[in-house]
């Protein structure tokens, strides 16, 4: 046990990013980080949720919390495009609505059928999208996010093919590549909660408590 | 597999001996009194509450994540935390035998992640956390009012009991709250037993009537006051199943017992019972509702929707 | 073509019997908003009344508008116009579907599509943006809506949202749907006027955008929305149970805010998820509010979640995903998902009653979730529930009784030990033979007054005082859906205008909510004036302040299929904030229009685009009772109230505290104020010249004074009109 990997936020946010957009299958969470990211062990052990580290805080995704109502993709595109949009939203969840091509959804007439979630750009730490960049028009921002060049970027779709989740998308309104922004406009309108953002102080805090319960 | 899903022929398992819904209910209440809601960067809660907004200014919280603040209030929350945790402990090995057999043979959390490799020349992650800013110093009433304040928040009354009980001071703490004008939204109930304190910004002053009725533990002076309320406010009938739902989680056998004990007592001459076209039951009071009227309103109508 | 903020600016024109797809720039019919006031205009000029609802002229018109797919809370919803079938006078008739294929259209860059014409061969609609193609669907004509939808996705991709006609619309039942996503749907005999057309659906994509003016200020009056305004579903402002920081709760338990600590999701693959308390100013819970299975069915629903659903944008998720797993015993699926008719009304049909599954007390869910699915897959419309009433009707009759209607043959056939032993087979057995028009019961999928005239019932059968078989206020075949039992004068009055069942909630979402009368009460005076509203059976005689009002609902919905905002959620008259003294913002949706749009709305120029709309409405129904009923006097044709609803309750008079009942002379004279505030002929009911220029309609004038509709009354005839009101 070392209580001291978790002292402050920053060692917190270091920490998970290790982990940063996998599922927590397989972990065991002490009750006061289950009380925080607002699930249950049960959840965790089905794979329904899932953890960013974000600068602003751990993004937490719950997949059953999620009720498809695309409020996700209508809050990132009025915010980051002003215009209304699903195709070019950088958070994903129309395309797994009906058939995810995984067996899940609507359509899928299977016991899958009311599984459906928003995905999310992973904010990779050895980013396909940056890479795959002819232009080298995604570049790490002050804040460590991957953003896109808009003055750079020509509109290839190198970026939206490379990343394995097809996660940026080229707008065909303005021929350039969305991408996610971490500015947790989706989170912050999530009526349901299945995505939502923790505080680095409150996870460490409750990083600190579940050390005090050993 | 990421969000890898159910077996083919998954249902739930529901263990009445460990109880999973009151598991998850207060899994709910700690999150609700350790966990800060992020809605206030959300919209504007000026707008909301001119008392939310007060309280803002003066570096407090509404949803009473001020009560974080103090040490002592960290470690009461932080107590009734653990013992959810413990009782957690407790009903977990029933549910995890069926669904996760290897449950104890799983990491912890934080131990794996201090044992996986660091993230090496990430420009990611060598960039600064945002944390919160530094909010000035609460004085001890203060600190004590955000404690009354997040169990509000968890739709808990906290009687002037359990105050002593855990703050030395607690009387004197509580004297100075009507001067403090943070202290404002600190409100106190008598009840029949002992004194209730809630905060006005997190509860409302009907809810904590009833749970004051709730903590007084007088079914019978319960059941009386809310099938006069009722009666009286909306104007409605009370269904008798209206007391098996939360906050009051009575028994059917509880119910019928007080039922038949308040029949025949004059303080209670006024309660009289209905039955509705859908062979529902409803106690209703006499002060407030004729009989005929009572049963017409209590009436289910054929509806669409 | 311009570019709109808010509108596409084009619709998209299919003509079927010669394959040709034209586009049209939609500016001209801004003024009508959208939806369903753009397809009025269109189907006015140019399939008129006088078409025969399954000539090759006839038209189907998918209407979305300005506020669809630009992200405003609750506008999910996309408006079908087409002509009836099977109420009376064949009249203007509109289905209203939610999901999220509004939206989509929105995306790919349509304000609407104009379906004309008739294919020779089963065909569907694919819009991928600009590119669209009439593609083959023999593949799937002749399957259930689940199948043909999945396989057009499949065919098409992931991103296509899609909806389907089943087998029923294929036949020509009347009583038929388009169904989209899982349950969402638009009824009214939608399938049957597409399947006519051999259209048996529509595949979408969009990778396009809604401009807005101004999206700052949609995600300000979003926030503003959601944080102080929305309630649970149909609005209502107080949660079915106490929550800590609500002073008010529904006493019976039964309003749409039904989720509560302890109510919980408990088939979630990850576990129970408890609902928990919703704050009403903590927008990440407004998906929680509404548990409609809880409030259709109690706790055995919470047995079954697995989680809400609803449509596009809408932070309210009225739909509840059900794993009903008894039903696989019977070889049914057992996913299923609905909010409305389709699951409640399933019982009906079983005379002797349901019994539990597995749960104490989930028979009824069980059986209405077993109906759900089967409705909707076969795309059977159930008409608000008399498709239910009418089978139990004669079900419930003796054999030597049902026989003098249908065939002993017939009556034999059926499953009846399925019947008795509460089997979900029984169910789906007669929805089957209602879908594929299979004998004489299934008349009743034709419509009540098809079923009436076949079976030979006199018109006084509507007149019965038994709401398990008649709910119909009018004589015009569709039944109660809030009327007077919820909203006294003004819920008949607004039933008065549609050709349909009124689909107004503007009404029943305040007398629903379970808040204290009087803190209603304040909030419905303060908007409305004095003596507006009544309290639960306790009606006070007509005033003109409610004549008004009915007035404001029937255009505020109008304006709300035009817009597409969705009527049970819409307008925000109510809030459940205390801080607000639980008063909504009427305006909002007006400011939603402004900020969207980049135009100066008010709501005042809301109601009257909305009244333009209400009379097209009405100029049309005339024109077609004229041709259909040999009379456009529609104030005696089309606006006749069923005796029931003044004789019901025996043991009260009208306006006597405990019934809903009402007083004929009271209700003459609230048509009278009615008729007056929208420019309505005392007599006939028809709008006069006057007003329909007032609304730049005068061609319409034109058109009925051509058609003699403003001679039809000689003077005699209105004195004894007028003597039969006193």
């Amino acid at each position: 046990m070392a209580k001291t990997d978790f002292l402050t936020a920053d060692m917190t946010r270091r920490q998970f990013m290790k982990i940063s957009g996998k599922s927590l299958a397989g972990l065991t969470l002490s009750a006061s980080m289950l009380s925080l990211f607002g699930c249950s062990q049960k959840q965790v052990d089905s794979g329904a949720v899932a953890t960013w580290a974000l600068p602003q805080g751990l993004l937490v995704v719950n997949a059953d919390l999620c009720t498809g109502c695309q409020r996700c993709e209508i809050n990132c595109t009025l915010t980051n495009d002003g215009v209304c949009s699903s195709y070019i939203s950088r958070v994903k969840i129309q395309r797994r609505l009906n058939l995810d091509g995984a067996g899940n959804g609507l359509l899928s007439g299977n016991d899958n059928c009311f599984v459906y979630f928003p995905d999310t750009c992973r904010q990779c730490e050895d980013p396909a999208c940056g890479n795959a960049c002819p232009q080298k028009a995604i570049t790490t921002n002050a804040q460590g996010i991957r953003v896109v060049d808009t003055d750079k970027c020509i509109g290839c779709g190198a970026c939206h093919e490379a990343c394995p989740w097809h996660m940026p998308t080229v707008n065909p309104e303005t021929g350039k590549s969305s991408k996610c922004i971490a500015c947790g406009a989706c989170v912050a309108g999530c009526p349901s909660g299945a995505l939502s953002i923790v505080d680095w102080d409150a996870v460490t805090s409750a990083a600190q408590a579940a050390y005090m319960d050993l | 597999m990421l969000f890898g899903r159910r077996k083919p022929g998954y249902t739930t398992t529901v263990d009445a001996a460990s109880d999973p819904e009151q598991v998850i209910l207060d899994l709910q209440k700690a999150e609700m009194a350790a966990k800060k809601k992020p809605k206030a960067e959300v919209f504007d809660i000026d707008a909301a509450s001119e008392t939310a907004r007060r309280l803002k200014e003066t570096g407090s919280m509404f949803d009473g994540s001020a009560a974080k603040l103090g040490e002592d209030v960290i470690a009461a929350v932080q107590k009734e935390t653990d013992a959810l945790a413990a009782k957690q402990a407790e009903a977990q090995p029933a549910l995890e035998e069926t669904a996760a057999p290897h449950a104890a043979e799983k990491p912890q959390l934080l131990d794996f992640l201090a044992a996986a490799p660091e993230a090496e020349g990430d420009p990611y992650a060598d960039q600064p956390t945002v944390t919160a800013p530094e909010l000035p110093k609460l004085t001890p009433a203060q600190e004590l009012a955000g404690y009354i304040r997040s169990r509000s928040a968890a739709a808990l009354v906290t009687s002037h009991a359990l105050l002593v009980s855990e703050v030395e001071n607690a009387d004197e703490l509580l004297a100075q709250m009507p001067e403090d004008p943070q202290c404002a939204d600190i409100v106190s109930r008598a009840g029949a037993k002992d004194a209730y304190y809630y905060s006005s910004a997190n509860m409302s002053d009907n809810y904590a009537m009833i749970a004051q009725l709730i903590e007084d533990k007088d079914l019978c002076a319960m059941v009386a006051e809310m099938v006069r309320f009722n009666a009286r406010v909306y104007p409605s009938a009370t269904p008798l199943r209206y007391f098996r739902r939360s906050p009051y989680d009575l028994t059917q056998e509880a119910i019928e017992q007080t039922w038949q004990s308040m029949q025949g007592k004059p303080e209670y001459a006024d309660i009289e019972e209905l039955t509705n076209n859908q062979n529902e039951r409803f106690l209703f009071s006499t002060q407030h509702l004729t009989r005929r009227y009572a049963k017409a309103i209590s009436d289910v109508d054929e509806w669409t929707d | 073509m311009a570019e709109y903020y808010g509108w596409a600016g084009k619709i998209l024109r299919v003509d079927l019997t010669t394959g040709e797809i034209t586009t049209q720039d939609d500016a001209k019919y801004h003024k009508y908003i959208g939806g369903m006031g753009m397809a009025y205009r269109i189907m006015y000029e140019e399939a008129p009344m006088d078409l025969d609802p399954y000539d090759e002229k006839a038209q189907v018109i998918f209407g979305v508008g300005p506020l669809t797919g630009a992200g405003v809370p609750c506008s999910g919803r996309m408006n079908v116009t087409f002509r009836s079938t099977w109420s009376k006078g064949s009249s203007i008739i509109d289905a209203h579907m939610g999901g999220h294929i509004g939206p989509m259209l929105k995306y790919a860059g349509w304000d609407g599509i104009v379906i004309t014409g008739i294919s020779e061969k089963p065909v569907y609609l694919r819009i991928e943006d600009d590119e669209v193609s009439l593609e083959d669907a023999s593949d799937i004509w002749g399957k259930g809506t689940f199948a043909s939808n999945k396989w057009m996705v499949e065919q098409n991709g992931r991103e296509f949202e899609t909806a389907s006609i089943g087998p029923a619309g294929e036949n020509l039942v009347d009583y038929s749907t388009l169904n989209t996503s899982f349950g969402n749907s638009g009824g009214a005999g939608l399938g049957a006027a597409m399947g006519n057309k051999k259209l048996k659906g529509l595949a979408i994509r969009g990778t396009g955008s809604v401009k807005v003016a101004d999206p700052k200020k949609v995600l300000e009056l979003s926030n503003y929305m959601m944080g102080n305004l929305i309630g649970g579903n149909n609005n209502h402002n107080v949660p079915a149970q106490p929550q800590s920081w609500a002073e008010y709760s529904a006493t019976s338990g039964k309003n749409r805010w039904s989720g509560a600590p302890g109510r919980m999701w408990k088939k979630a693959p990850g576990g129970p998820v408890d609902t928990g308390e919703q704050p009403y100013n903590d927008i990440n819970k407004i998906a929680l509010r509404c548990f409609k299975g809880y409030f259709d069915f109690g706790a055995p629903a919470a047995e079954y979640t697995v989680k809400n659903g609803g449509c596009s944008s809408c932070p309210i998720r009225c739909y509840t995903e059900y794993d009903v797993d008894p039903l696989a015993d019977y070889d049914l699926p057992t996913h299923n998902s609905n909010t409305c008719m389709p699951v409640l009304y399933g019982t009906r049909v079983y005379p002797d009653g349901v019994h539990d599954f597995k749960y104490e007390g989930d028979g009824t869910m069980v059986i209405n979730l077993a109906w759900s699915h089967a409705v909707d897959d076969m795309g059977l419309w159930d008409n608000y529930g008399n498709l239910n009433r009418d089978l139990l009707w004669i079900l419930r009759m003796p054999r030597e009784e049902a026989t003098k209607y249908i065939s002993e043959e017939e009556y034999d056939s059926l499953p009846w030990a399925w019947e008795k032993a509460g089997d979900p087979r029984w169910e789906v057995e007669l929805i089957r033979r209602m879908a594929y028009g299979e004998g004489d019961l299934s008349v009743i999928a034709k419509g009540t007054l098809a079923m009436m005239e076949k079976f030979g019932l006199p018109k006084s059968w509507l007149d019965r005082t038994d709401g398990a078989t008649n709910s119909n206020l009018m004589y015009n075949g569709f039944p109660n859906h809030h009327g007077p039992a919820e909203a006294w004068q003004v819920g008949m009055l607004y039933n008065l205008v549609y050709n349909r069942d009124c689909m107004i909630h503007e009404i029943v979402c305040e007398t629903g909510s379970g808040a204290p009368y009087e803190v209603t009460k304040k909030v419905m005076e303060d908007f409305f004036g004095e003596g507006c509203y009544d309290k639960a059976k306790a009606y006070t005689p007509i005033n003109e302040n409610k004549a008004k009002l009915a007035a404001y609902c029937v255009n505020d919905k109008n304006f709300h299929d035009s817009a597409t905002l969705c009527n049970w959620m819409w307008p925000m008259t109510q809030s459940p904030s205390k801080e607000r003294a639980y008063h909504g913002d009427l305006d909002l949706q007006a400011d939603f229009m402004t900020a969207v749009t980049g135009e100066t709305y008010t709501q005042a120029g809301l109601q009257e685009a909305g009244e333009r709309i209400t009379q097209m409405l009405r100029a049309m129904t005339a024109i077609s009772f004229q041709k259909n009923c040999g009379s456009a006097n529609l104030r005696q044709e089309h606006d006749a109230i069923c005796d029931w609803v003044f004789d019901k309750e025996p043991d009260f008079k009208a306006f006597e505290e405990g019934t809903t009942k009402l007083d004929r002379a009271d209700m003459e004279k609230a048509k009278d104020l009615f008729y007056d505030i929208f420019g309505w002929d005392k007599t006939t009911g028809v709008p006069t010249r006057e007003t329909l220029e007032k609304f730049d309609l005068g061609d319409m004038a034109d058109d009925l004074e051509a058609r003699g509709i403003y001679d039809q009354t000689p003077a005699g005839e209105t004195a004894a009109s007028e003597a039969a009101a006193q």
